[in-house]
């Protein structure tokens, strides 16, 4: 056998392989910015290096929110990068990516709940640059780490009222891709919502297993419209969510999308006839909550070692009040969505949270009686 | 709560015909003495291919053919790197899913500037469903058989399309006779590296048609990694039936009366995601166990047997 062209094509298709996945944008730096000169250097107050560590830019909501933010700040002057680390299949590199990071004078570190733990071990280790943790909940905060927490069982509820509002068959569901304790929040939230409007609407809950299988969500909402009436749905999903909207198409229901306006993102795009079953979006604002923060950090203030929890009253969640929405929507449902927003707000109306129940037993329990 | 289990028998026809492409794609290199794990890398390449060559000329059928043509262009690679270049099939394969998970989402940003999928960018080609004259009007069989993707009928006529090409043709032959053992196969003049590219092209062009339907007929949009393992679950049914065209795709049918079943559990149920989301998996480890053992068995009674006549 020819031992050498046989290493030789070996070689050069792991090459091949190495170079693709690179490329496929696992490690992939987007965008860079020369640092400026006047600025940069010191960790208190000023604008800094920050390193915004996200899975993967693209996914037109939470990762791609969150590079808008930083986007403004890049036009502020600070000196931002923004680095795609790959999902959880990934993190054995992680830390070696912060590494490199920080050895590259990055004063802060910015990433995803996911990211959380593997900041631990290294804030002891570089005391002097600051960690910062969003979209988690986090008690166990050293003095160079905080955690933006956002409350998306509040922006969750009101759509949850719609939804129960606008289903004629008293059946809603809301599909998220994989469970985890964020996910559940928002399952929260929206139970909570559609049983104050409409205590005899149910409301299915499933997890389709996967952040990027469209053809397993559309095959779930087909199910759930079949077998339980369902006729609006609520995603959860990343990716998989566009499997639900092709759901809500073929069986004439309405959608509800997630993080950001994704009935605009369709209408952009080159399929606009699949905007019209979104009838409202959920927004979790991740990139105006970097913005205030790093304005914060800028102005000196003392925003380390806590967890800030942003809900409705800072703008932070919500959902989309566009025309398509108030051309379907019925005004009372309307008008009764913006009171609950107001009385959010104000204090009067608590929406229960996943972070509330005392045991996963508990949340399992609550989910199901609502069915 | 009510479950439409006719609806239902109509979903799992739907859910299996992507594992039926793709386990006639694994049996066709299987009888020709190939194990090609390539099949999950090819039935992505395709799928984007399908996506993109609709988007660009417009038609949905242009994107089937563009599917077809990835699938066996990617299947003549690996063929290529395999049979005439020698390299281990299994790490050809392995390297090569791994560069089609990099390289479609590569290709993908290089094309619409998106990393997650094309339903944006590109516009939506669904390749058409249809009703059967006279079987759509009986009553239980009409509403599962009639209505499907064109597709579901074309992997149907695969599966006989392949039991005639291997078990009816000079082709199929000697396909069989390079599996069963090359080195008497090339002692006769049969050109084993011929062959084997021929299996390869019809093994592409099996993936291409997973792909296409994964793409343009289930959804009809390209995402990251959409295949999600189903060419490796068309590999383990052909594994099951020992490479028979038919008894692979009742494997196939049976994986997708699984992952059916799994959602209409998630949805009726409350069994723990995480236990359905195993069900389709452990039934293949299962069935794989089952069908070694009767396999075991069987030789030995066939053993014992002549064990016995030979006494005689």
């Amino acid at each position: 056998m020819n031992k050498k062209l046989l290493s030789t094509i070996l070689a050069s298709t792991m090459v091949l392989s190495l170079a693709l996945t690179a490329c496929g944008g696992d490690k992939d730096t987007t965008e860079t910015k020369k640092p400026d000169d006047s600025q940069g250097g010191t960790t208190t107050g000023g604008k800094g290096k920050i390193a915004y560590c996200c899975s993967n830019l693209g996914d037109k909501s939470f990762n791609d929110s969150g590079e808008a933010g930083m986007n403004i700040l890049r036009n502020e002057g600070w000196d931002v990068r923004t680095v795609e680390i790959g999902d959880d299949s990934k993190a054995d590199k992680w830390t070696d990516i912060y590494l490199d990071l920080i050895d590259q004078g990055y004063q802060y570190i910015v990433g995803a709940s996911g990211q959380g733990d593997y900041f631990m071990p290294l804030t002891s280790q570089y005391p002097e640059v600051k960690f910062l943790v969003f979209d988690d909940l986090r008690t166990d905060l050293p003095e160079n780490m905080s955690s933006i927490f956002y409350a998306q069982n509040e922006g969750s509820y009101l759509v949850g009222m719609m939804a129960a509002g606008m289903s004629k068959n008293h059946s809603v569901a809301v599909n998220v891709g994989m469970e985890n304790p964020v996910i559940n929040d928002f399952v929260t939230g929206f139970v909570n919502g559609v049983k104050d409007y409409d205590p005899n609407c149910s409301v299915v809950t499933a997890a389709c297993g996967s952040w990027a299988d469209p053809a397993l969500m559309k095959t779930l909402c087909l199910d759930q419209n079949r077998n339980n009436n369902v006729d609006v749905f609520y995603q959860v999903a990343g990716g998989s969510g566009d499997g639900l909207f092709d759901a809500a198409m073929e069986t004439g229901s309405w959608a509800i999308g997630v993080d950001s306006d994704q009935w605009q993102s369709y209408t952009d795009g080159s399929n606009p006839e699949k905007a019209n079953v979104i009838l409202t979006s959920m927004l979790k604002e991740v990139g105006n909550s970097f913005v205030s923060f790093f304005h914060q950090v800028e102005a000196g203030e003392d925003v380390w070692g806590k967890t800030v929890t942003l809900g409705l009253a800072d703008d932070s969640v919500g959902y989309v009040d566009n025309d398509f929405f108030k051309t379907n929507v019925p005004e009372d449902l309307r008008n009764a969505m913006a009171d609950a927003a107001a009385k959010v707000k104000a204090g009067e109306l608590e929406v229960k949270s996943y972070y509330d129940f005392a045991s996963e037993a508990d949340y399992l329990a609550y989910v199901d009686a609502a069915k | 709560m009510t479950i439409d289990w006719i609806a239902f028998a109509a979903e799992v026809i739907r859910m299996a015909t992507p594992l039926v492409f793709a386990a006639m794609a694994a049996l066709i290199c299987r009888q020709a003495g190939m194990f090609n794990m390539g099949i999950e890398g090819m039935i992505l390449c395709s799928a984007l291919a399908a996506a993109t060559f609709a988007h660009l000329f417009q038609n949905v059928w242009i994107g089937l053919l563009g599917a077809i043509l990835i699938g066996l262009l990617t299947g003549l690679l690996i063929a290529f790197v395999s049979i005439t270049g020698k390299a281990d099939l299994y790490l050809t394969c392995i390297a090569f899913n791994l560069a089609s998970t990099g390289g479609t989402v590569f290709l993908m940003f290089m094309m619409t500037g998106e990393k997650s999928t094309t339903s944006g960018a590109f516009r939506s080609f669904q390749i058409p469903t249809i009703d059967i004259p006279l079987i759509k009007d009986i009553p239980v069989l009409g509403r599962i058989i009639s209505g499907q993707s064109l597709l579901t009928y074309v992997a149907i006529l695969s599966i006989f399309l392949m039991w005639l090409l291997l078990k009816r043709t000079r082709l199929g032959l000697r396909i069989r006779a390079v599996g069963e053992n090359p080195h008497a196969a090339e002692s006769v003049g049969i050109s084993v590296p011929k062959v084997g590219y021929i299996s390869f092209s019809i093994c592409g062009i099996m993936s291409g048609l997973a792909g296409a339907f994964l793409s343009m007929s289930w959804v009809t949009y390209f995402m990251r990694n959409m295949a999600n393992g189903r060419g490796y679950i068309g590999l383990s049914a052909q594994n099951m039936a020992n490479g028979e065209p038919i008894g692979s795709s009742i494997a196939a049918l049976f994986f997708g009366f699984c992952q059916a079943l799994s959602i209409t559990m998630k949805n009726q149920t409350n069994f723990p995601t995480e236990f359905l989301e195993m069900i389709p998996y452990a039934a293949t480890i299962i069935a794989l166990g089952v069908t070694g053992m009767l396999a075991i068995r069987k030789r030995r009674k066939v053993e014992s047997g002549q064990a016995a006549a030979k006494e005689e």
